[in-house]
């Protein structure tokens, strides 16, 4: 309970508020499209278009002088968009692959944009201060506009997103067929990535350049160890970004002057970690124990099967034989001993002498015939 | 067997980057038939189906299906393609990949119902797979990802079937399974043409068959086309010693 009138003291707050309602629009859209950019093995885009971003908010403000949100967010959507083409038309063209494509488009990009940054800070204007912002972000400096911008943004975001369902989920899955039944595949294509990219440059001034594709990929990549749908996984992932964005600014906010970057990007890695440990089905704990009850269940009806020969080598069923004797097969533990005696497959008496029930013989002639394991 | 064309091309030459994969290739396939496209790895055998399907574009020639172009009888196109060719780790159910068959026809923005759903149980039903429906596709084995493909293009309902590889990585009892399936699709006319790999079973399965080696070194009935000759043209000498057996 503490914990949540901690968040509502925090966000009865109104900067903090539209902060708040800023990252978490923020991690919805960015986490709809992380899911795409996931699936269809793209999440190295999302790195590449952020950084190449910077130039284009650098030259917007070289050019305009003024560091109006709307003039940055068209700079940065340019040059992030100019990357992508420019990283799709060398893979198509030439012999070079598309990681090494993105690492120099990136690179050449990122360099010529703090070139221009550092270029700036040297200017004699006052008015130069707080672009740097955009390497780490600064969600604080979001205002009303901003937020409403985002929300609208958002909105047609997700509006394209569940009217093209069927078309965007056939074209990640299967693009070949998707061009087989006449869809026009490159529209498709480039209609996803303008969404990604403008995704991206949406979260610079909050979360910034350097660690924007997390926003995009870490809560896809959390979603998909939940479930197995593509629906649950896209609503999955726009909850784990918002959640992030919430609790990112919390932190942000709590302990004052972190940048908000960092926070929403570890909140959402935290998320990540707990769900690669403690997911059902896909989550490393999970797989751990069902590997374990695998190697328990195999091991146990191999103890059945020896013991079921010992049985059979004499003329009654009921024959005792000593515990002792059972020492010797591999993988015996006493425990498996308790574990049959509750399944009722063996009958052990006070003096260590055991033989098998009438269903325990069934079990045994049942894993026989299976070949003697599960 | 009518002798009119479900497949005709002419002068068709793709490359990829400068290297021709396919050179000058005129094909006739009449309608009805149930043919294999052969040849040795890197051949041109995918490319050929994917250019015939405008999945890649080539530099020139020019191919007609039933009579028509491409753009206008995609309706009457199944695709089978290489199984390999999509990953099996992406979040859907078996039922979803299925469905994607009657895509083509429900066009834009419009979402599969319940009549679509019926045609994708009941060729569920047909390739055996009726129990797996809202199973994961990552649980699936070889066999049963390739008869999932099969499902998809039988609810297309086509005319004409290409099938990229639809044997690749299956066992004894699915190979046979998927053939009697492709069978009963000839015994109602429609016609399949399939990438093989093979050759011992070309002359079982199929009645006519391409060979191919970047150009097309022979087509027609397997009677008159499918010798030895012709499969050292295409696979080179050292072919002979590899298949008599």
């Amino acid at each position: 309970m503490e914990f949540i009138n901690f968040f509502i003291d925090l966000f009865s707050d109104y900067t903090t508020r539209i902060i708040g309602i800023g990252t978490a629009l923020l991690g919805i859209v960015s986490g709809v499209l992380g899911a795409y950019a996931t699936l269809k093995k793209q999440s190295l885009l999302g790195d590449a278009v952020a950084h190449a971003a910077l130039p284009g908010i650098a030259i917007a403000f070289l050019i305009t002088g003024t560091k109006n949100p709307i003039i940055f967010f068209a700079g940065a959507a340019l040059s992030g968009w100019l990357a992508t083409l420019w990283i799709m038309g060398i893979t198509r063209n030439t012999r070079i692959k598309t990681d090494t494509a993105l690492g120099m488009i990136l690179a050449v990009f990122f360099g010529i944009g703090l070139v221009l940054l550092t270029y700036i800070q040297k200017l004699p204007n006052a008015n130069q201060a707080g672009l740097e912002t955009f390497l780490f972000g600064q969600a604080a400096t979001l205002l009303k506009s901003d937020v409403i911008a985002m929300g609208i943004i958002g909105f047609g975001t997700i509006v394209i997103i569940i009217l093209l369902w069927k078309e965007f989920k056939l074209f990640t899955f299967d693009p070949q067929f998707a061009k087989s039944l006449g869809y026009n595949t490159r529209f498709l294509d480039i209609l996803l990535t303008s969404l990604i990219v403008l995704a991206i440059v949406l979260g610079l001034q909050a979360v910034g350049v350097v660690l924007m594709s997390a926003m995009l990929i870490a809560p896809a990549a959390a979603a998909r160890q939940w479930t197995d749908r593509l629906d649950r996984m896209v609503i999955l992932s726009a909850a784990f970004g918002a959640l992030s964005g919430l609790t990112g600014t919390a932190i942000s906010s709590y302990g004052a002057n972190i940048s908000t970057g960092p926070t929403i990007i570890l909140s959402s890695v935290s998320i990540v970690i707990f769900s690669f440990l403690f997911a059902p089905g896909r989550g490393l704990v999970a797989k751990f124990l069902m590997r374990e009850k695998n190697r328990r269940n195999l091991a146990l009806n191999k103890v059945i099967s020896e013991m079921y020969e010992i049985c059979s080598s004499h003329d009654s069923p009921t024959h005792q034989h000593s515990v002792a004797i059972l020492k010797t097969l591999p993988g015996f533990s006493y425990r498996m001993i308790r574990q049959l005696k509750e399944k009722d497959l063996v009958e052990v008496d006070s003096e260590k002498q055991w033989h098998m029930t009438a269903k325990g013989i069934k079990a045994a002639k049942q894993i026989k015939d299976l070949g003697g394991a599960e | 067997m009518n002798s009119k064309p479900a497949l005709e091309i002419n002068d068709l030459t793709v490359a990829y980057k400068f290297k021709p994969v396919l050179w000058d290739i005129d094909l006739d396939v009449p309608e009805g038939v149930m043919m294999a496209i052969v040849g040795p790895n890197g051949a041109g055998k995918s490319t050929l189906i994917k250019s015939i399907l405008e999945i890649v574009k080539p530099i020139a020639g020019d191919i007609k299906i039933l009579g028509k172009s491409y753009r206008n009888a995609r309706s009457e196109v199944g695709y089978v393609p290489q199984k390999g060719s999509v990953d099996w780790d992406f979040p859907t159910t078996v039922k979803d990949v299925v469905l994607m068959g009657t895509y083509g026809n429900l066009g834009w923005i419009r979402r599969p119902g319940r009549l679509q759903k019926v045609e994708a149980e009941k060729a569920l039903k047909k390739v055996g797979l009726s129990d797996f429906s809202h199973r994961q596709i990552s649980q699936l084995s070889g066999g049963q990802q390739q008869r999932v493909f099969l499902a998809r293009a039988l609810v297309q309902d086509a005319n004409i079937y290409f099938m990229d590889e639809p044997f690749q990585g299956v066992d004894a009892t699915t190979e046979k399974a998927i053939i009697n399936i492709l069978k009963e699709l000839r015994q109602r006319g429609k016609t399949v043409i399939v990438v093989h790999h093979d050759l011992q079973t070309v002359t079982d399965y199929f009645d006519w068959v391409t060979l191919l080696n970047v150009k097309k070194i022979a087509s027609g009935p397997c009677t008159e086309v499918f010798n030895e000759k012709n499969l050292e043209l295409t696979y080179g000498a050292k072919f002979t010693l590899a298949v008599d057996q």
